[in-house]
């Protein structure tokens, strides 16, 4: 049964108003919570969202919305998008607007931030070099947000501001942060190649933490790239090479796992990581070959934020540090896929549409199952949530009218989830569709060389006591993430009685140097286990993926002395898919996931695992008790659904079954690009 | 009414009607008629619906593809007549091989999920119609073309 959002959209759709004023109207008011009632206006940032995605907005829009300028992200972007494509008499009369002083100083010490942001957003040239090259000698003088120094270099180089040169140098030598310097560094390659941008690398005394810098330009323009390259996916969610860590999770695992499946099919593949120059999380490199054939490459991007708040406000700036990898060396001729409805992903499909490469999206029901609650209703929201959804719902149906291929996660993905949120999906004309079943590694893992060493004495705060190695445990596996959930599993672990039971380990997250996300978890996870007795919860950071698999397997073949068997415990409050379930599940453990999202697709509740609700803490404390303690089964059943969860992977979920799939899709793509540019009919 | 409202209501009654009536021409070239599940798609460009191989829809289709499917809103009221609206779809039949199915198999699957099965079943066959145009009544006598991809709408006479 469709929920009211997918009544809407489909009403939107069939009344042919889905791409017009009043239907993005009724969009944005379903994001708020209610049906549009005739005559009734909505909040004043939604209403000009609403009437700036209307195309063309009137002018009195534009005008309304430049007068906010620095009021609301959403509505900058959405404002710079539309003066991209505007008349060039509009355009004019923004840029003699925005270059006035008033314009700039009204917006105090944010002005110049956000002035520059539009205007490189909007591909506006409005200020004189010589008011640019002052404000960037303020800013290499420690006098402006590090934020505007970024904003102001990207104009340089955006305008081809060549007499800012020697201010670019000034920002380069001088004490600001890496990833501000590092943009100085690459407006320089951009104004005057690669050659004098290696000379001040010298002039400024060969500061080596800016040389991987240069070496990914370098890298970019030699052609030693994966030339053929047939695929380029990219990921701005964390790093495949840190698992686990900061927002790396099971999508890092996948696109590591994928590409080089693909790779060994004797498809080149590049990843392309979203490096944080301004959190520097971790040491920037520019480039490791993955496997043979799998080469990620990190572009450093200056974010306010990693995830899609900052993408949303460094749109722009993503999309020049994609355009630096494109501009350099053709790489490959194949696809661009790109994996979330967010601005970041917009912008690298921008970049892939000015360099006529074919565009694969993956499409998800995200965020527009969230829109009602689990009555199907829709949620009441405030403004600044609804703006969140409702720019995501409009970038997803901007991806899927840019795309030359369609991928849906899950076999009846595009049944079950996706047409009743995207009814456009019935006018698909050209596009390639794939629904793919995502994989996991199903070898034989390595073996755990010491478990006692790992889960007792690792060193950390939270670790098992050995003489409680022996009990039965629950065991779960993620990036630390609100939506992942571990904070209500230790707390129903901890006041159930579960803890009488069974041990709890958790692997995951960046114990060392936390992001903020990860802080807050942390300190809840630590506030949840303070209850319980130490020694019987262990907290593990992010591992390697070979050991995570180890862990998991140690964990299945094992007989506690106790009562009970080790369970792999996914909490999330949804799973789009659920890799690291699949991962346990192909260790043969038996595993608890989430009623909500993808993990319904492949597991039958008492038969290959068991399917939770995992709504908040007090529900999941109920159902793994029900589960574990109250209706316990016996060994033989255990042992039967281990050996179901392994054989649903080996038949349907391995990376060799996947990338094979992907393989044939991006053939399709790539054929059906060359024989059908610009034929598509629009979704 | 303009054409967007037309194209509208006919897309809206091709989304939410279940069943319509397909009709082929036998072998002594007489109609043929059969209720079939079926989903609009491409822009009401396609009308997709499965049928079991076995059946003599299905032998008529393949031989002689022009076929008629008709669509109705009714809802057998007799004080409603007037407000009934009825659509004949003309085009050709083909038959859709598994790897061509594209999104049709899952537009079917997404409009009628219980007859999951009934799609995958070996001795099923998918079927689309290349719809040319579509003739609306409305009002009882009122009629309307629509021809799918051309954007235009013409009033015609009753037929």
């Amino acid at each position: 049964m469709p929920d009211e959002f997918a009544r809407l959209r489909k009403e939107l759709y069939l009344e042919g108003v889905h791409a017009n004023h009043e239907g993005f109207r009724c969009l944005a008011a379903a994001c708020l919570g209610a049906r549009l009632e005739h005559g009734r206006e909505l909040p004043p940032q939604l209403e000009l969202n609403a009437a700036l995605c209307a195309a063309p907005p009137a002018k009195p829009v534009v005008e309304a919305a430049f007068e906010r300028l620095g009021y609301s992200a959403y509505l900058d972007q959405r404002l710079a998008e539309v003066v991209r494509t505007a008349e060039p008499e509009l355009r004019r009369e923004l840029e003699r607007r925005i270059a006035t002083p008033e314009t700039t100083h009204q917006r105090s010490a944010k002005g110049v931030e956000v002035v520059y942001a539009f205007a490189r957003a909007a591909e506006l040239r409005p200020f004189e070099s010589a008011e640019v090259r002052r404000l960037l000698r303020a800013g290499a003088g420690d006098r402006l947000e590090h934020a505007a120094v970024v904003e102001l270099v990207g104009y340089v180089a955006e305008a081809a501001l060549q007499d800012a040169t020697p201010e670019l140098h000034e920002v380069v030598r001088s004490a600001l942060p890496w990833g501000v310097r590092a943009e100085a560094l690459l407006a320089l390659t951009e104004l005057h190649g690669l050659g004098a941008a290696w000379d001040e690398f010298a002039a400024a005394g060969r500061p080596e933490d800016l040389r991987e810098v240069l070496n990914v330009i370098g890298l970019l323009e030699s052609g030693d790239l994966h030339s053929d390259a047939a695929v380029v996916q990219s990921v701005f969610y964390g790093d495949p090479t840190r698992l686990g860590k900061g927002g790396s999770g099971g999508i890092g695992s996948l696109l590591r796992e994928l590409g080089s499946g693909l790779a060994a099919r004797g498809r080149a593949v590049v990843t392309l990581v979203c490096y944080d120059s301004r959190a520097c999380g971790y040491r920037f490199e520019a480039y490791r070959e993955i496997a043979p054939g799998h080469l990620l490459v990190r572009i450093p991007v200056y974010l306010p934020s990693q995830d899609a708040d900052g993408f949303l406000r460094a749109e722009h700036r993503v999309e020049r540090a994609v355009e630096h990898v494109f501009r350099g060396s053709p790489i490959g001729g194949g696809a661009i896929h790109v994996r979330f409805l967010d601005n970041a992903s917009r912008a690298v499909a921008r970049v892939a549409q000015a360099h006529r490469r074919p565009i694969v999206v993956t499409l998800t029901p995200d965020p527009h199952r969230t829109v009602c609650g689990a009555d199907g209703a829709l949620l009441t929201r405030s403004e600044d949530e609804a703006l969140s959804i409702f720019n995501r719902v409009v970038v997803g149906d901007e991806l899927l009218r840019r795309a030359d291929g369609v991928v849906a996660i899950g076999r009846n993905a595009f049944a079950e989830q996706l047409i009743a949120y995207y009814p456009q999906l019935e006018n698909i004309g050209s596009r390639v569709t794939a629904a793919i079943d995502e994989g996991v590694a199903t070898g034989e893992p390595p073996a755990l060389a010491d478990p006692t060493s790992l889960l007792c004495d690792c060193g950390h705060r939270h670790a098992l006591d050995s003489e409680r190695l022996a009990w039965p445990c629950l065991v779960s596996v993620g990036r630390l993430s609100e939506i992942k959930g571990q904070v209500a599993l230790v707390h129903a672990w901890s006041k159930g009685g579960l803890h009488e039971r069974f041990n709890l380990v958790l692997v995951g997250g960046d114990l060392e140097s936390p992001s903020p996300e990860e802080q807050r978890l942390i300190a809840g996870i630590r506030g949840a286990a303070a209850a319980v007795p130490a020694g019987r919860f262990a907290h593990l950071p992010a591992q390697d993926n070979g050991v995570v698999r180890a862990l998991l397997s140690w964990h299945a073949r094992r007989v506690p002395e106790r009562d009970g068997l080790d369970h792999y415990v996914c909490p999330s409050l949804k799973e789009e898919f659920g890799l690291s379930i699949l991962e346990a599940m192909a260790c043969e453990m038996p595993v608890l996931a989430p009623l909500r999202g993808g993990p319904r697709s492949y597991i039958r509740h008492g038969v290959n695992g068991f399917l939770v609700d995992t709504r908040d803490a007090a529900t999941l404390q109920k159902e793994l008790r029900v589960i574990l303690i109250d209706s316990p089964r016996s060994l033989d059943a255990v042992t039967s659904i281990k050996h179901e969860a392994r054989r649903t992977v080996l038949e349907r979920y391995s990376v060799e079954a996947m990338a094979a799939e992907y393989d044939e899709f991006y053939r399709r793509v790539a054929a059906a690009a060359a024989t059908a540019a610009g034929s598509r009919k629009p979704v | 009414m303009s054409e967007g409202d037309i194209n509208s209501r006919v897309k809206g009654i091709l989304s939410e009607q279940l069943y319509g009536v397909l009709t082929t021409v036998n072998d002594a070239g007489e109609p043929h008629c059969s209720i079939v599940a079926f989903v609009s798609a491409d822009d009401m460009g396609s009308l997709v619906f499965v049928t079991p191989q076995n059946t003599r829809k299905y032998r008529y289709a393949l031989e002689r593809p022009r076929v008629a499917l008709f669509i109705d809103d009714r809802r057998d009221r007799t004080d409603e007549l007037m407000q009934v609206t009825g659509i004949e779809a003309r085009g050709s039949v083909e038959l859709l091989a598994p790897e061509s199915c594209g999104l049709y198999r899952e537009l079917y699957i997404a409009k009628y999920p219980a007859m999951r099965e009934f799609v995958d079943a070996p001795g099923s066959a998918i079927m689309r119609i290349a719809a040319e145009r579509y003739d609306v009544v409305d009002r009882f006598q009122h009629v309307i073309v629509l021809r799918p991809g051309e954007n235009r709408a013409g009033e015609a006479d009753d037929e």
